[in-house]
């Protein structure tokens, strides 16, 4: 029976082959979208750290103040640890932008050179890849940091900068501003003697802890070597120690003469006088520090969210599916009641009913695929990784979960969700069938519609008689939505901190300082910049805690002379989901302290996580004496010494590195909003169809009675338009508000204000465009309402 | 002549075959009155009340109905003239299955600038009861009373009807054509009935006889039957 059956299928397919391919390319397209996506983020994950960990990627790194003595290297090496010296010096580059300059690194950290070698002259280089990439710099260009050339020998990446933002506390990778640049050693001590770097060199060390020891044993050691402040040649530290200390100095110096050498009591005073300097001034393991692992941290939340969203596209489409099989056993209700008579089995007609659906989700899976594993698929959406993050090349690799998630999902998914749909339509009683009674089902059939007029309530029975397919219609429209507010989100959220980060700074220059002076350089407003750390979803975020005047021109805030209640940033607020009473535990790593707030007002500040609290209460609250400082704010720039700058950043940097994202976000809307408008205009226009075809009967009746085509539209297809109306005034914002709610686990890892508020005359547009897309598909049922032909009404006879 | 046909012909194309259905078939009906088409399977009785009924273009030939010429119509000025001049009656009844009774005639009340009342047409068809029930709820002999509640609703000028009887058992049949006879005496409705029922020849005012796409017999009966004393419906 299967095979006389089975010859049915292809004449079915040929008879509607506009229908099965429309749905054809829609599980193409879906099953494209989610195997490249997630082909992308497998490749990414898995690759990324293995080339990582090719490379040797570091445990953790440590900077300090002066470099360690050969002999404390030795005895962490003789313990077991690897230990690299990745000191840096930053240089001015050609665009205004800055470059850091490393030496080639030998056992951690290793340079991954995807085009060309290391340096082997004096002048040549290796470039980081993302920096190149936005320069158009290739192998054999010229560079220049500050006054030094290079030929760049090669363009490569270091896993210890996979993110290559210049500080820790930096939220965008901004490559059009920084990059790395590795040179040989000899050019390295050259360009450290010149003094004309931007900055003092860091003493960063990399470490490898090979087992033999933890984190914190580590750093526990490092904080036992020795270390004498007086060591530190840094003029601008010089200065600054004997401005905290003043006439101190001057007494320790005297108490450290041979007159009081063996006085037990002075030795002791020189401890107290003894500024409070450690030797180690930064120590970061790696799962802490901000530029490693961040490109598979940030695509692994993809993995989860691919194969939810991909089943539920593939049950839309699958059920999209069944409305037309549905429609057809409806249409061939005699044949199968004939067929049950004759003695066919309801699993030989199940089977025959659900062949041509599964065969055709299992060809667009193959199809789809392909696709999405090709250099279109996974290529393509490794795009976006490939321009953010400083990873090697990685390659297209078959994993395969993914094909068989490709292969058999489609299929499977249809096979379940047609089985399920039309088993109850195969069940009814075999006269039933034979006779194509066609009822009103039960639930529709006592509404009492008397107060409406005819034609309102015509189209209410109508769309009650269609609620299959105007639910699926909403549905389609809701997934589609999903998709889309997932891009529109990411832009609506980008778009935010490209305007907001400028509005919000009004300082002109935010100065950072290591070293400050006695006095707040004229025109500027002093401040005290702590920096603790708060978690959110199993990643660490850096907070600052600023203590400043309440009568600062750069900051609208209402200050409480107290140490609890503390006024935090919107984007704090919005990345944490914080409100106003709720309680803020932040934690200083370095010191093993927690800090408990409350907070009390919520200011309008996106650019950072910040917690703003009273000057000098934040100065009694960490220690610092009466007059301490540590950030300046200004309008213009101020003449400090640059060596007693830790940092500089101007309203002008914020300017330009805001809108990176931006500029990089926006493909992905265009791809996610062009598939998502694709998908809900062929579901629609399916479902349509559909309906028209289920009434085509009705339909051919008021033909005769003579009825015109627009009163057959007014009655048949206008009432749709309330569905369509109404159901998007429901879904819209529902997606809005879900995807919304969904959004800090999918940017969880990023260290940005999540402003996702759109202005209404967005949802507008968006209502606009679905209800012009409606209209335009209506427009095209017509041709399918002037097709019905009244033969079918007047054949019904015996 | 309130209906008058004149040399209709109209053919199917079979395969490559053109195959001649209606072979120049004439016939009048006066005003208020009820015919019957006779004719086995096949003979082109329901082709014929198809032209009449604008639901089929003829080839060639003449029909008018209170003085409109039918044939020629595009498909836009068809559809006028079923909706200003013609009422449908079918063998299955073809209500809409979704829609109640009172529902289901308002469809072809919405249609006339001058409808009859529904709850009286429907009062007098004996299905007010059933206003409120739908299709299925009803048996097949409320269901073309309600078919015919939706034909007569807009005051027809001519009302076809094709096979009404042919899905009801005699006793039901009965009191449809009781039915369609009281239609035809209060409201004044000329109708044509396609019908395979021989017994029905006795009630109605005139008879066409169709046979091979001819007309073979056209008479009017001198003493029409009560469809009351219809004997072997």
């Amino acid at each position: 029976m299967q095979n006389i059956l089975g010859k049915r299928v292809l004449r079915d397919l040929k008879a509607h082959f506009l229908r099965w391919s429309a749905l054809f390319g829609l599980i193409v397209m879906g099953t494209y979208m989610i195997v490249s996506l997630l082909g992308a983020t497998e490749i990414v994950i898995r690759e990324a750290r293995a080339h990582a960990k090719d490379n040797q990627v570091e445990d953790g790194q440590f900077t300090t103040f002066l470099p360690l003595k050969a002999s404390e290297v030795a005895e962490l090496t003789d313990a077991g640890i690897t230990i690299e010296r990745t000191f840096h010096v930053d240089f001015s580059a050609e665009n205004g932008g800055t470059l850091r300059v490393m030496k080639v690194r030998r056992e951690i950290d290793l340079i991954e050179c995807d085009e060309g070698a290391y340096p082997e002259a004096d002048g040549e280089a290796v470039i980081e890849k993302r920096y190149a990439e936005v320069h158009g710099l290739h192998v054999g260009d010229a560079v220049r940091a500050g006054r030094w050339e290079f030929v760049i020998s090669g363009i490569g990446t270091v896993p210890d900068y996979e993110s290559p933002i210049a500080k820790m506390s930096d939220s965008i990778v901004d490559s059009q501003s920084f990059g790395l640049l590795f040179v040989t050693d000899e050019r390295y001590d050259a360009m450290r003697a010149s003094g004309e770097s931007l900055e003092a060199e860091s003493c960063v060390y990399a470490y490898r802890l090979n087992g033999v020891m933890t984190d914190r044993e580590l750093k526990e050691k490092i904080e036992g070597f020795p270390f004498d402040y007086r060591d530190v040649s840094d003029p601008d530290f010089r200065a600054y120690i004997s401005e905290r200390m003043g006439p101190a100095e001057d007494i320790r110096d005297l108490l450290e003469s041979p007159f009081f050498s063996q006085d037990e009591e002075a030795r002791d005073l020189i401890k107290m006088l003894d500024p409070d300097v450690r030797i180690l001034t930064q120590f970061i393991p790696e799962n802490e520090n901000m530029r490693i692992d961040t490109a598979a941290a940030d695509v692994e939340i993809n993995k989860s969210t691919c194969i939810f969203a991909g089943i539920i596209v593939f049950a839309l489409f699958a059920y999209v599916i069944a409305v037309f099989v549905i429609h057809e056993i409806e249409e061939e209700s005699e044949v199968i009641g004939a067929l049950y008579a004759l003695g066919v089995t309801g699993r030989d007609l199940m089977r025959h009913y659900t062949l041509l659906p599964v065969l055709v989700s299992f060809l667009a899976g193959i199809a789809g695929t392909i696709l999405g594993m090709s250099p279109a698929g996974v290529g393509y959406q490794l795009m976006d990784t490939y321009g953010y993050y400083s990873v090697p090349d990685l390659g297209i690799h078959v994993y395969a979960y993914i094909l068989i998630y490709g292969l058999l999902v489609p299929p499977l998914i249809s096979a379940i969700v047609n089985r399920f749909v039309i088993r109850k339509r195969l069940k009814k009683p075999v006269l039933e069938l034979l006779r194509k009674v066609k009822k009103a089902t039960g639930k529709h059939r006592q509404v009492d519609l008397g107060r409406f007029s005819f034609v309102t309530r015509f189209r209410i029975r109508q769309m009650l008689r269609e609620m299959r397919s105007a639910l699926t219609v909403v549905a389609g429209l809701f997934i589609c939505l999903l998709l889309l507010f997932i891009a529109v989100d990411c832009y609506v959220m980008c778009n935010h901190v490209k305007s907001d980060y400028v509005r919000d700074t009004h300082y002109e220059y935010m100065y950072t300082l290591k070293y400050p002076e006695k006095e707040v350089p004229e025109g500027g407003e002093e401040a005290f910049a702590v920096s603790l750390s708060k978690e959110s979803f199993g990643y660490t975020f850096d907070v600052t805690v600023l203590g400043v005047h309440e009568d600062n021109p750069y900051f609208d805030l209402t200050l409480k002379k107290s140490r609890k209640d503390v006024v935090i940033s919107s984007a704090m607020a919005q990345k944490f989901g914080i409100g106003i009473g709720d309680e803020v535990v932040l934690e200083d790593r370095e010191d093993e302290q927690l800090y408990a707030f409350n907070a009390s007002e919520i200011t309008q500040y996106s650019p950072g996580f910040f917690i703003f609290m009273d000057i000098d209460v934040m100065r009694e609250m960490f220690g610092e004496d009466e007059e301490y400082y540590n950030v300046v704010f200004s309008d213009k720039a101020l003449d400090i010494p640059a060596g007693r700058v830790f940092s500089a950043l101007s309203r002008e940097t914020v300017k330009r590195s805001s809108g990176v994202f931006t500029a990089m976000m926006l493909s992905m809307v265009y791809v996610m909003g062009g598939l998502s408008t694709i998908i809900f205009v062929v579901v629609m226009y399916l479902m349509l169809s559909v309906m028209v075809e289920n009434s085509s009967y009705d339909i051919a009746l008021m033909k005769i009675f003579g009825y015109t085509r627009g009163e057959i539209r007014k009655l048949y297809v206008n009432g749709n338009f309330y569905i369509v109306a109404v159901g998007t005034l429901i879904v819209l914002p529902l997606a809005k508000v879900i995807i919304d709610g969904l959004y800090p686990y999918f940017i969880s890892n990023v260290s940005c204000a999540m402003d996702l508020s759109m202005p209404f005359a967005v949802y507008l547009v968006m209502y606009g465009v679905i209800i012009g897309l409606y209209l335009v598909i209506t427009f095209f049922l017509n041709r399918k309402l002037d097709r019905v032909s009244m033969e079918q009404v007047l054949k019904n006879r015996e | 002549m309130y209906l008058e046909i004149k040399d209709l012909k109209k053919s199917y194309k079979s395969g490559e075959e053109s195959v001649l259905i209606l072979k120049g078939l004439s016939a009048s009906v006066d005003k208020g009155k009820m015919c019957v088409i006779e004719g086995p399977s096949g003979s082109g009785k329901s082709t014929f009340l198809n032209c009449i009924g604008g639901l089929d273009a003829a080839d060639s030939g003449s029909i008018t109905v209170d003085g409109q010429e039918v044939v020629g119509l595009s498909a836009a000025k068809l559809s006028l003239y079923r909706r200003e001049n013609l009422g449908f009656i079918f063998q299955f009844y073809n209500l809409v299955p979704n829609l109640t009774v009172r529902e289901n005639i308002e469809v072809c009340r919405y249609l006339s600038p001058n409808p009859l009342d529904i709850d009286e047409m429907m009062e007098s068809l004996g299905i007010l009861a059933y206003k409120n029930k739908f299709p299925s709820q009803l048996s097949g002999g409320q269901q073309q009373r309600c078919a015919i509640a939706r034909a007569l609703v807009k005051n027809p000028k001519l009302l076809l009807c094709d096979e009404p009887t042919g899905a009801l058992d005699s006793v039901t049949s009965r009191s449809i054509l009781m039915l369609l006879e009281e239609v035809n005496r209060k409201y004044g409705t000329t109708m044509l009935i396609v019908t395979h029922n021989n017994a029905i020849r006795q009630m109605v005012h005139q008879v066409i006889e169709i046979r091979d796409g001819r007309i073979t017999k056209n008479y009017e009966n001198e003493v029409r039957k009560p469809a009351s004393e219809l004997e072997d419906i």
